[in-house]
């Protein structure tokens, strides 16, 4: 075997190795290539060089790093970083997690407005005057979009609770060098949770819109007008 | 000798060597495989390690003749390692002697 030889079988068999990051193959090839170069110096043979180094396949198991071993650091190195990036990535997730809270809200304000329309206690005086019918129908649009929201919630709860999981694993995976496998992006639901979660957005969504586009006619009609809250002076 | 003993102890020797002096590769490799019965090139993966594991830290010094050499020598933490598996080793040697030459007390 010539020098050439050995060194072009080493890389092949390093990169059959999984190192396959050329810096670091020309580093460790450009050890071999010193070592030819004073060993020629001191007269010895390309052929006997070669059979004094091991076999091109041996030597580069000797360079592959055990699996899952991280070297301290490296490890330091990583968490640093991490620990830099985690901080804006935090900032974004906490607003993330701030529109659950804004989306629940915007649930519970809906199910109390259909709720004082259906009841018409006018607990801040903020529902606008108009006879039971439609404020009925349209107390029942209002829980129509509760429940939609609060499905919505939910929906969003999970996601925003499983991008926390992917991004920890992405973090671990990266100072431990992948020893976990990554998650997935979408939460996982029995099958009869998301369904039944699918079903009630559904009613949610037929509720709200049906309600309130019955409301707006049943309004229309009695005031003879499209725009009854003209006529019926919300804006006073 | 096992080679599984030697490579165990070559890590040792190289930090040794390195901690009396700085050398290229090539001027480690031949101190070591004059003095143990290996493989010329064991110790370069070896050296890779050392440096992956912050022990060693390498600098490259061009000659007049021949490519640059790259030289190895001892961190901090090299140093300090050196120093405790040293101890450890002469510690450990000395019970394993003590041992083989059935000198023990019982």
């Amino acid at each position: 075997m010539t020098k050439k030889d050995f060194l072009e079988n080493l890389k092949k068999e390093l990169k059959n190795n999984n190192i396959t990051d050329n810096e670091e193959i020309d580093e460790i090839l450009s050890q071999y290539e010193e070592h030819f170069y004073y060993k020629i110096e001191e007269g010895c043979t390309e052929e006997e060089i070669c059979k004094k180094l091991s076999l091109p396949a041996d030597i580069a198991k000797e360079y592959v790093k055990p699996a899952g071993e991280v070297n301290k650091y490296e490890k330091a190195t990583k968490i640093f970083g991490i620990s830099m990036l985690s901080i804006p990535i935090g900032f974004i997730y906490a607003l993330i997690l701030s529109s659950v809270v804004v989306l629940a809200g915007f649930s519970v304000v809906s199910l109390f407005t259909g709720f004082c329309l259906i009841t018409t206690i006018n607990i801040v005086s903020l529902i606008p005057a108009m006879p039971y019918l439609p404020a009925l129908v349209l107390g029942i649009a209002c829980f129509g979009l509760a429940i939609l929201t609060a499905t919505g919630t939910i929906y969003l709860a999970l996601y925003v609770k499983q991008w926390g999981k992917v991004y920890i694993r992405w973090c671990k995976n990266i100072i431990l060098n992948n020893q976990y496998p990554s998650i997935s992006k979408h939460p996982k639901l029995s099958k009869k949770f998301a369904s039944k979660l699918k079903f009630i957005s559904i009613i949610g969504l037929v509720l709200f819109i049906s309600s309130f586009a019955l409301g707006y006619i049943i309004m229309c009609i009695m005031t003879n007008s499209f725009e009854p809250w003209h006529v019926w002076n919300w804006f006073m | 000798m096992n080679i599984q003993y030697k490579k165990g102890v070559i890590e040792l020797c190289i930090l040794s060597v390195l901690n009396s002096k700085d050398m290229y590769g090539y001027e480690l490799s031949e101190i070591i495989s004059k003095e143990i019965d290996i493989s010329d090139g064991t110790v370069y993966p070896i050296l890779r390690k050392l440096k992956a594991d912050g022990l060693v830290k390498t600098y490259l010094s061009e000659e007049s003749a021949g490519p640059p050499r790259k030289y190895y020598s001892l961190t901090e933490l090299g140093k300090k390692s050196f120093k405790q598996d040293a101890k450890e080793w002469l510690d450990f040697t000395q019970i394993v002697n003590k041992m083989i030459k059935g000198e023990q007390n019982d």
